[in-house]
C-alpha cells in the first residue's frame, strides 16, 4: 500500500472536494482518500499493484483539476500601483455611524 | 482585521464568482436566456438578489445582470507586504460571494440538481407536504431541503418573535465525531435553536453524521438540512432576507435596512466544523455582512472587534482545547460560546425527566410503528384537565400515579389516562383556567418522544418506544407539568400539584368532572360578546418583528395568529403587565356596526407608530386590522363573485385571486392597511363578527378545503346559524376551481347567497 499527497490547486471548495472524492474512489485500488479544500491537497492511499500514480492524476486531470496546475482563479488580479482599482468604482465609504442603525439598536427583545 | 482571512475570504470570493460566470455561460448555451430558473415555494425570486438588488430573477438570461454586479463588488487580494484597510473589501467580497452563489444554486434549480439528492434520506413530519414534487422514493424522501417555502417562514415566525425560538444557527461543515455532531445539536435544540445544515469536510457532512445515527431532520424537528456543499449556505441567508422583507415591512433594494434588521432581530450564528477553505471564509464574510458572527471549531485568526456584527465577528475554539471530559460538554461549552458571541437570549427551563426537551421537540411525530403505548385516539380515552383550587388544599410539588403504569400493556397497546393539574395562587382566576389547560399541550410536547395531540377529553398522547426504553413513565407528566407551569405562569401560579390516573372508577369520576367544567367554560365563553366589555386586548408581540402592527383582540376576535384569544390577553396581562397584551378601554363606540372606537384608534395610533390612525374591528372593506405575517388565513375580496376567499397557510394551491398563500402573504402582511385583504385566525371565521359590516360569513365564496375538512362542525354550525344549512357546500375550494371563471360558475349552479347580496364595492 502507498500514500501520495497530491497538490490540487483547482479545488478551492467543499464542492471540489466531493468531485474529487467520487473520481478518486471509483479507482479499483484506491482504499483511502483524504482530501482537503483548506490545503488544496489531496491524500491518496492506493495498491500500486492494481492502479498507478500516473492514473490518479490522469483520473484528476480529466475531471478538471489537473495535480500541481491551475490557480485559484482571480478576477480582479492587484495593479501594479498597489491600489484597489475597485475604490473609484464603489464610491464613497461610510464613516459615520448609519441612522437606521442608531434606531434599529434598541433593546427589541424585551419580551 | 485578520488579513489572513480577508485574503482568503477575497480569494474565495473571486473564485466562486468566476465559477459562477462559467456556469452561467454553460447554462445559458444548453439551456437558452428564457429557461425558468426559481425557488421552489416562495414570492421572493431569488432572495439574496432580491431583497439585496430589488432584481427578481425568473429566468437565466436575469442572472447576467447580477454576476455583472458581483464582479463590481470583487477586489484584489492584499498585497502581501503593502497593508491597507480592507474590512470594507472583505464584506464586499462576502456580498460578491452571496450573489453568486445564489445564481449558482438558481442555475443548479434549472438543472434539476436541487434540492441536492440524498438516497434514502426522508425528511421527517410535515416537511414534503409543500414540496410533493420532490417526494420520489418510496415513502417520500430521497432529497434534503433546499430553500426553505415561505409557509414554513411564516409559520416559524410567530416563535421567532415571541422568543419560543430564539434565533437560528448554521452547521457548516462536519463535526469530529458522530457524537459530537449529535451533542452539538441536541444542545442547540435544548435551547429551541433551530438548526440549519449544510457544508462537508472531506466530502462528510453533518448531515451524513447525523442521519447515521438516526436523528431526525425536517421542519417538525428545527433541523433542516440544505446541502452537503458550502453553496447551500445561501438558503438560511435567503431564509433571513425574507425574514427583513416578510416581517420587517422592508422592500426589496433596502440592502442595508435588510441587513441591519438582520443584525438587531434575528439572531443568528454560524458554526464552522472542520477546516475552514478560502470559499467559506468568503461565505462567512457574507455572513457577517448580516451582522452573523462565525465560531470556528479549528484554529483559525480570530476578529475579536465588534461593529459589523454586535460583538466579536469570528471566534476559533478548537475542539481539542475545549476543557470538557465529554463531547456533550464541549459542545454544551461550544454552543454557550456561541450565544455569548450572537447575545442570543435564551430561556431554559430544566425538566427532570429522562429524555431531551425543549420545544424543538414539539412536532416530533411518534409513528405507530415507533410507539411504546398510546393513550386516546382510537382505542382509548385521554383527557386533561386544570382546575384552581383553595391554596390549602394543594401541595406544591405532589404528583401522584392513581393506577397501574403501562408496563403490562402490549408494545404498541393503549389505555385510558386523565390528567389532573390542581393549581392554586393569590392570582390566580378562573377565567384562567382553560388558558393554562391549553398549554398542557405544549409541555407535553416539549419532550422528546412524546407526541401530544388536541385537548380536554380528545387528548391523544403517544410515547416512543426509545422514550420507554430511556425510562420515560407516566410520572414524568406531572414532572414536566410541574416544572413548567412553575416556569412559565410563576407569577399567577404558586402551587401545582398532579395527578395521572389510569385506575378506571377514578378515571371515569375525573372525566365526568372535566366534562362538566368543558361545558361550563363553553357556556361563558359564548356569553362573551364584544358588547359585553368594555375593554379590549392588543397584542404587540410580534412588533420586534413587525414594528407598526398591532392586533386588537376582542373577545368576538382572536389573534390573527391564532394563538392568542380575549381570554389569553388577559392572563398575559396579569401575568405581565408591561407585557405585549396590554388592555384597550374601547371609549366611545362611533360606529356599532363597523367596530370603531375611540379608545381603540388612539391606542393603535400610538402602537403602530402614527402608521395607523382608524381601524374598523368588523370590516375588511374599510381601515382593516393590520397583520405582521403570522396569521393562519388570509382574506381578500374577490370583487367578481361579491364575495372573499380564505386562503389557509396549509394550503400551497393557486387560488381564483391568481395567487398563492405566499405571495397573497406579501399583501397581507408587514404591518400595513390594505383594504380588501385581512390576515386572521382560522377560529374568526366562526365568529357572529366575522366581516359582520360587510355581510359576514355569506361572504365566504372560496375557501382552501383543509379549512372545510379540519373545521368542519364549527363551520357547519356558522353555516346554520346565517341561516343557510348547506353554504358550506355552496363554497368552492381548490379542488373544484382555482380562477375567477370557475368560481362564478359554481357559485351561479349552487345559488351562493354573495351574488344576491349588496355590492361590496
Amino acid at each position: 500500500m502507498e500514500k501520495v499527497v497530491l497538490d490540487v490547486p483547482l479545488m478551492w471548495a467543499d464542492h471540489h472536494v466531493m468531485k474529487v472524492r467520487e473520481v478518486l474512489t471509483k479507482l479499483d485500488g484506491v482504499t483511502d482518500v483524504y482530501a482537503s479544500s483548506a490545503w488544496k491537497q489531496v491524500l491518496v492511499a492506493y495498491d500500486p499493484a492494481k492502479v498507478k500514480r500516473e492514473t490518479l492524476e490522469q483520473a484528476l486531470a480529466q475531471a478538471g483539476y489537473p495535480v500541481g496546475q491551475g490557480e485559484t482563479p482571480i478576477l480582479v488580479p492587484p495593479t501594479e500601483k498597489r491600489r484597489d482599482p475597485r475604490w473609484g468604482d464603489l464610491g464613497f465609504r461610510m464613516s459615520q455611524t448609519y441612522r437606521a442603525d442608531l434606531e434599529m439598536s434598541g433593546d427589541f427583545r424585551k419580551w | 482585521m485578520s488579513r489572513y482571512i480577508a485574503t482568503r475570504a477575497i480569494r474565495g470570493a473571486n473564485a466562486i464568482v468566476a465559477e459562477a460566470e462559467a456556469l452561467l455561460q454553460k447554462a445559458l448555451a444548453e439551456k437558452g436566456p428564457d429557461a425558468p430558473v426559481a425557488f421552489t415555494n416562495t414570492a421572493y425570486y431569488l432572495p439574496v438578489i432580491y431583497g439585496m438588488m430589488a432584481y427578481p430573477v425568473t429566468k437565466i438570461g436575469d442572472l447576467v445582470p447580477v454576476i455583472e454586479k458581483a464582479k463590481s463588488l470583487l477586489h484584489p487580494p492584499p498585497d502581501e507586504n503593502w497593508w491597507v484597510p480592507y474590512l470594507g473589501e472583505t464584506l464586499d467580497c462576502g456580498m460578491a460571494t452571496l450573489l453568486a452563489e445564489e445564481a449558482i444554486e438558481g442555475i443548479r434549480f434549472a438543472y434539476g440538481e436541487q434540492p441536492e439528492r440524498y438516497p434514502g434520506f426522508r425528511m421527517t413530519g410535515s416537511a414534503s407536504f409543500t414540496s410533493p414534487e420532490f417526494e420520489t422514493e418510496e415513502g417520500g424522501g430521497g432529497y434534503l431541503n433546499g430553500p426553505i417555502d415561505d409557509i414554513q417562514l411564516r409559520s416559524w415566525g410567530i416563535q421567532l418573535v415571541d422568543g419560543r425560538m430564539p434565533g437560528f444557527a448554521a452547521l457548516l461543515g462536519a463535526a469530529r465525531t458522530n457524537q459530537a455532531a449529535v451533542a452539538l445539536v441536541r444542545e442547540l435544540q435544548r435551547r429551541n435553536i433551530l438548526v440549519f445544515l449544510m457544508g462537508n469536510v472531506n466530502g462528510r457532512s453533518i448531515i451524513d453524521q447525523l442521519h447515521e445515527e438516526g436523528v431526525e431532520m425536517g421542519y417538525d424537528t428545527y433541523i433542516v438540512p440544505f446541502g452537503r456543499d458550502t453553496i447551500a449556505t445561501i438558503y438560511p441567508l435567503g431564509f433571513a432576507t425574507r425574514s427583513a422583507l416578510t416581517f420587517g415591512g422592508l422592500k426589496p433594494g433596502q440592502w442595508r435596512e435588510i441587513l441591519l434588521y438582520n443584525k438587531y432581530r434575528v439572531f443568528a450564528f454560524a458554526i464552522a466544523l472542520g477546516e475552514v477553505d478560502d470559499l467559506k471564509y468568503a461565505t462567512a464574510a457574507g455572513a457577517i455582512c448580516y451582522g452573523f458572527p462565525v465560531i470556528a471549531d479549528t484554529v483559525i485568526p480570530q476578529i475579536l472587534p465588534t461593529g459589523v456584527t454586535r460583538y466579536e465577528h469570528v471566534i476559533s475554539m478548537p475542539w481539542e482545547e475545549i476543557d470538557a471530559p465529554t463531547d456533550e460538554e464541549k459542545a454544551a461549552r461550544l454552543v454557550q460560546k456561541a450565544i455569548e458571541v450572537r447575545g442570543v437570549k435564551v430561556k431554559i427551563t430544566e425538566v427532570p425527566i429522562p429524555v431531551p426537551y425543549g420545544s424543538a421537540f414539539e412536532g416530533e411525530v411518534v409513528r405507530k410503528a415507533d410507539m411504546r403505548v398510546e393513550f386516546g385516539g382510537r382505542a382509548s380515552r385521554a383527557f386533561e384537565y386544570l382546575r384552581m383550587v383553595p391554596m390549602e388544599q394543594v401541595e406544591d410539588g405532589k404528583i401522584e400515579v392513581i393506577g397501574p403504569g403501562f408496563e403490562d400493556v402490549p408494545v404498541g397497546g393503549a389505555m385510558d389516562l386523565g390528567i389532573v393539574v390542581e393549581v392554586a395562587g393569590r392570582k390566580m382566576q378562573e377565567d384562567f383556567e382553560p388558558v393554562l389547560e391549553r398549554q398542557i399541550h405544549y409541555f407535553i410536547n416539549g419532550a422528546s418522544g412524546i407526541q401530544h395531540i388536541g385537548q380536554r377529553d380528545i387528548a391523544w398522547i403517544r410515547i416512543s418506544k426509545t422514550a420507554a426504553e430511556k425510562g420515560f413513565n407516566l410520572r414524568h407528566f406531572g414532572d414536566i407539568l410541574y416544572a413548567r407551569f412553575h416556569a412559565d405562569f410563576g407569577a399567577i401560579v404558586d402551587k401545582v400539584q398532579v395527578k395521572i390516573i389510569t385506575d378506571p372508577a377514578l378515571h371515569a369520576e375525573w372525566l365526568a368532572k372535566a366534562r362538566e367544567a368543558y361545558d361550563r367554560r363553553n357556556r361563558r365563553l359564548a356569553d362573551l360578546v364584544d358588547e359585553a366589555v368594555d375593554t379590549f386586548y392588543s397584542c404587540v408581540l410580534c412588533q420586534s418583528f413587525a414594528p407598526t402592527h398591532c392586533c386588537v383582540i376582542s373577545p368576538q376576535r382572536l389573534g390573527l395568529c391564532g394563538a392568542y384569544n380575549w381570554l389569553d390577553c388577559k392572563a398575559s396581562y396579569e401575568i405581565n403587565p408591561t407585557g405585549p397584551n396590554q388592555p384597550i378601554a374601547k371609549g366611545q363606540c362611533l360606529d356599532s356596526v363597523k367596530g370603531y372606537f375611540t379608545g381603540v384608534n388612539e391606542y393603535v395610533r400610538v402602537a403602530s407608530q402614527g402608521k395607523v390612525d382608524t381601524v374598523a374591528m368588523y370590516s375588511i372593506m374599510e381601515n382593516p386590522m393590520t397583520a405582521c405575517g403570522c396569521f393562519e388565513c388570509i382574506v381578500m375580496v374577490i370583487p367578481e363573485a361579491n364575495g372573499v376567499m380564505v386562503v389557509s397557510r396549509e394550503d400551497p394551491s393557486m387560488t381564483p385571486a391568481g395567487m398563492t398563500f405566499s405571495t397573497l402573504a406579501g399583501m397581507a402582511g408587514g404591518g400595513l392597511q390594505t383594504p380588501g385583504v385581512m390576515g386572521v385566525g382560522k377560529y374568526y371565521l366562526t365568529s357572529p363578527k366575522f366581516l359582520s359590516a360587510d355581510g359576514g360569513f355569506r361572504r365566504v365564496v372560496w375557501m382552501s378545503s383543509f379549512l372545510k375538512q379540519t373545521m368542519a362542525e364549527e363551520l357547519k354550525a356558522v353555516c346554520e346559524r346565517e341561516g343557510d344549512p348547506d353554504l358550506l357546500d355552496k363554497i368552492a375550494d381548490e379542488t373544484i376551481c382555482t380562477d375567477v371563471e370557475g368560481l362564478l360558475a359554481y357559485l351561479e349552479e349552487k345559488g351562493h347567497p354573495a351574488l344576491t347580496m349588496p355590492p361590496l364595492f
